[in-house]
């Protein structure tokens, strides 16, 4: 069947990329379920898929939206829970970008900095800036235009680097 | 991720796919009765109009009447496409453009729109340079100004142009400076109408670069749209 030869091959191809990209966008190690998520909902709507672009920042979007959702979820649950985080006991040590990746301390305070600007911001900061993708596909993943990719590119190194430095002074 | 979760996954997907097979023959069962219902309701809906438009076409005073709607409807359609987009900076376009039959009226300007096309103007220039700094669609300061004249009035294009760029044998490169001082929709602001055609962004900015000035992006309506006329500033220091 078509369909499970495609998905099969972009899974090998791509589910990597997806991974990682949803280990920086979510702050957390823990995306296996998500990586999974992407792809089924990539196998719904396979069939909206145009062949001109490209899977892997289609896969991208999609995963970012999944992201998204399941951070929204994780907040409520959080917030419905009458104890902090931090009182409940934890499964294992919980991984984040900074110990997958061993990021050195600039790194990891470089990161930790983007984690904390508006979402737009640390949308194309982590796809421009740490993925390293075009501006093309960029845009084609936040479904921007290329000077909106531009714009707030430019912006978003800007605010980082003013907190930064006050970090530092 | 590892091996063993990327086989899991793959399972999971064919099984899905599987699933999916197996439950198509009721899929294909709806598919026809929703085309059904759709064809249906097409078949009243033409049948609606041919009544309709014969009834109107025994009315002798339709003819005014027909010239009011498609003015109404060529407002609503361009609301329409105002409100479908998403932000664009077209929006400014659109206004300009539904001034059929009144070249007196200016309509006003969306400020955010034409401040943030004026940045985007110049960054697509400075953005397209190679690690040299070499501008890559332009290669003479009067080719940039003229492009640059498309969201700003000559005199301040040419002043952009001065400041920032700059032309050798070979082309025009980018200054390696720091950047104009952008408007920006995260800080309070002000739009103060000075006439029909004139109007007055107002915001106050501090950083370490310019101090603790208040901007003034001054737009004005030339040719059928919204331009940066001029921008001005003036020091706060002294006052806080």
């Amino acid at each position: 069947m078509l369909e499970k030869e495609v998905i099969t091959e972009w899974f090998n191809k791509y589910s990597d990329e997806v991974y990682n990209f949803l280990i920086y966008y979510t702050g957390s190690a823990d995306v296996d379920d998500i990586v999974q998520e992407t792809f089924m909902k990539a196998l719904n709507r396979i069939d909206s898929f145009k062949r001109e672009a490209s899977p892997k920042t289609w896969l991208i979007s999609i995963a970012r939206n999944v992201a998204i959702d399941e951070m929204r979820k994780r907040e409520k649950e959080r917030k419905k829970k009458d104890k902090a985080v931090k009182d409940l006991p934890l499964k294992q040590e919980q991984q984040t970008p900074e110990t997958v990746y061993h990021l050195n301390e600039t790194k990891k305070e470089l990161y930790e900095t983007i984690q904390t600007l508006k979402s737009s911001y640390r949308d194309v900061l982590i796809l421009r800036g740490i993925k390293e993708y075009s501006v093309q596909e960029t845009a084609a993943v936040l479904s921007w235009s290329e000077s909106k990719v531009n714009v707030t590119f430019h912006r978003a190194l800007t605010k980082l680097q003013k907190k930064v430095r006050g970090k530092s002074i | 991720m590892d091996e063993q979760s990327k086989e899991q996954i793959v399972l999971n997907l064919h099984e899905d796919i599987q699933k999916n097979a197996n439950n198509s023959p009721k899929r294909s069962v709806v598919f026809m009765k929703k085309l059904t219902f759709g064809a249906v309701n097409a078949a009243i809906l033409i049948i609606l109009t041919i009544v309709l438009f014969n009834e109107v076409d025994f009315n002798q005073n339709t003819t005014p009447l027909d010239e009011k709607r498609s003015y109404t409807e060529g407002q609503q359609a361009s609301n329409k496409q105002t409100d479908t987009d998403n932000g664009d900076s077209r929006d400014y376009i659109e206004n300009t453009e539904n001034t059929e039959g009144q070249t007196d009226s200016v309509p006003e300007p969306h400020s955010e729109n034409v401040l943030e096309q004026f940045e985007i103007t110049y960054w697509e220039v400075v953005e397209s340079a190679n690690s040299d700094g070499k501008v890559k669609d332009f290669d003479s300061k009067k080719a940039l100004t003229g492009h640059f004249m498309r969201i700003m009035s000559p005199e301040l294009a040419r002043w952009h142009v001065e400041t920032y760029f700059k032309e050798e044998d070979d082309g025009l490169y980018v200054i390696p400076t720091d950047s104009p001082t952008f408007f920006t929709e995260e800080k309070p602001y002000e739009v103060e109408k000075v006439d029909q055609r004139k109007y007055k962004v107002i915001q106050e900015r501090q950083n370490e670069m310019i101090g603790h000035v208040k901007m003034i992006y001054i737009l004005s309506f030339k040719e059928d749209k919204w331009i940066v006329e001029a921008i001005a500033s003036e020091d706060l220091e002294e006052e806080s």
